[in-house]
């Protein structure tokens, strides 16, 4: 189920907590079941957000990576 | 054996992973502007992530959700020892006397909210309306209510009333429950 291309983007760079996590409950309820969201964010503590925000949602952290500046993580919308 | 699948419960739902939703239940006691954040930003965070949040606001938390009083939450250097010093390359805090002064708590509250501006942290406007959109219940304290002589309509829309035994059962059945 569910497809590898990214439906949603959401820029949060520059957003402190709790708008990353915010604005990535909105668009996920936006995007249908098995669709992926993409979230970009500066927030050096996101990967542990991330996942205990996927963990509590059961949105399926599907992949994440980093660079210098940004964080990118993938989400997939699971119910 | 189309009966036996029928039997079992949908896969898909996955119901078991999910059997209730975790609750959040809050009490908001203070009503200065750096006060107003944690209560907000933990409330928002639980409920974008699925959990059931409710709010109870009481005495200066109040202020809060105070149509007139919201806008105008503000910093009091008195009796603040942690506060910041006012200019980053001269390292000296305010002494409490001097933040007694008259124009001070003017002056704290205009460099909290630049740096909370350049930190593009959230209004509490902003947060409260997100509050909203999200279902968070928030709750006025009805006894405060009287003893501040708050009156229901000086409030914010969406916000309800309840007093101690609605807090604890909500409470009661929160896994989270935190005084602020």
């Amino acid at each position: 189920m569910g497809t590898t291309e990214v439906v949603s983007e959401v820029d949060a760079r520059g957003l402190v907590c709790p708008m990353p996590t915010i604005r990535l409950g909105q668009a996920i309820r936006r995007v249908e079941i098995g669709q992926l969201v993409e979230v970009w964010t500066d927030d050096p503590g996101s990967k542990e957000n991330m996942a205990a925000w996927c963990k509590n949602t059961g949105h399926e952290l599907v992949a994440h990576s980093a660079d210098d500046t940004t964080y990118k993580y993938t989400v997939r919308r699971s119910r | 054996m189309k009966a036996d699948i029928a039997a079992v419960p949908d896969a898909q739902q996955t119901p078991e992973d999910f059997p209730q939703p975790k609750r959040l239940a809050l009490i908001v006691s203070k009503g200065t502007l750096d006060q107003a954040y944690p209560p907000l930003v933990m409330a928002t965070t639980a409920a974008s992530m699925g959990w059931e949040v409710a709010i109870f606001f009481t005495f200066y938390g109040l202020d809060i959700v105070h149509k007139d009083r919201m806008p105008k939450l503000s910093v009091s250097p008195v009796g603040n020892p942690a506060m910041p010093p006012p200019m980053k390359k001269v390292p000296v805090r305010i002494p409490t006397l001097v933040g007694a002064l008259p124009g001070m708590k003017t002056a704290a509250t205009k460099m909290m909210k630049s740096w909370m501006s350049k930190a593009n942290l959230a209004s509490i406007p902003e947060l409260l309306e997100i509050a909203n959109e999200l279902g968070i219940r928030m709750y006025a304290c009805n006894t405060t209510l009287s003893v501040l002589g708050v009156a229901k309509e000086d409030l914010i829309d969406g916000v309800g009333f309840a007093g101690a035994p609605a807090f604890l059962d909500f409470a009661g059945e929160s896994d989270v429950q935190l005084f602020i």
